[in-house]
């Protein structure tokens, strides 16, 4: 595999876990805002 | 302005692509001019001086995985080195040859040379895998004998065994090695009908250029097929699939 492939695998992938941990936190924080 | 969640997120997915494409572009040549410096050095040390290890992949983009090219004319104990030699270069993934599939890791796996080789060679010591006259046609003589050949390498399945093809020093060279090689691709082809699998199989030919201890060059009893057990591929077992003859 091309390390071209390897690299846009990787950021994509630290893309999605950035996404998916930012959207932990803005549910984390709506929580709060209720209570 | 408002923006969509999803099209934000597909939005900062093509920015981040891009970003890693421009990444690759900036790091993949020098990390590939280190891979391709330090392997030649690695070569030249394992006594591989003619062989060559390409960093090319798909699309011809930089790779990780090296194929091996050159060095025919090699023992495969010192071809088998020097693809562990490159593969153990840091950052360098499999290593490939460029006239066959056997590959190479960095691990160090036991050189065992099994049985099945010893049982061929007796086959072969009596009879010999006969062609038509200068063609690659297997002589229908031979089956019989090619049916035993492949039941005695059975036990060796998960080895890479080399099937080599060699001529007398009749006719052209360059003649030879093709008819030696294309008699060998004949043998190999032959024994995956027989139920060998491909992947561990290796196909040469060297023309005239060993000719069988004790004669002469020209001598047609050099004619013949040579098997030899490579190199022993590990094999992961699972409970319900043993390492045994199929």
């Amino acid at each position: 595999m091309p390390i071209l492939f390897e690299l846009v695998i990787l950021a994509l992938a630290a893309y999605a876990a950035g996404l998916g941990l930012g959207w932990l936190a803005w549910r984390a924080s709506l929580r709060r805002r209720r209570r | 302005m408002p923006v969509r969640p999803s099209i934000a997120v597909v939005a900062g997915a093509a920015l981040t692509t891009c970003l890693a494409v421009l990444a690759a572009q900036v790091s993949a040549p020098a990390l590939r001019a280190a891979m391709e410096r330090q392997a030649a050095s690695a070569i030249a040390r394992a006594g591989g001086a003619p062989i060559r290890a390409e960093f090319t992949g798909l699309a011809g983009l930089s790779s990780r995985n090296p194929v091996l090219s050159g060095g025919e004319q090699l023992d495969d104990a010192t071809r088998e080195r020097v693809a562990r030699a490159v593969a153990r270069v840091p950052g360098v993934g499999g290593v490939r040859w460029a006239d066959g599939s056997i590959r190479a890791t960095g691990g160090t796996l036991p050189l065992a040379p099994l049985h099945c080789q010893e049982d061929v060679n007796a086959l072969l010591g009596a009879r010999t895998i006969r062609f038509k006259e200068g063609s690659s046609a297997i002589d229908r003589g031979s089956r019989t004998l090619l049916d035993e050949v492949a039941a005695a390498l059975r036990p060796c399945v998960g080895s890479v065994i080399a099937v080599t093809g060699h001529t007398d020093a009749r006719g052209s060279e360059a003649a030879n090695r093709v008819l030696s090689r294309q008699r060998a691709d004949a043998v190999r082809a032959a024994l995956i009908e027989r139920g060998i699998p491909a992947e561990g199989l290796r196909a040469r030919g060297l023309g005239s250029a060993q000719p069988v201890e004790g004669l002469l060059p020209e001598d047609p009893a050099n004619r013949r097929i040579e098997f030899s057990v490579v190199a022993t591929m590990p094999l992961k077992p699972s409970p319900v699939d043993t390492p045994s003859a199929r």
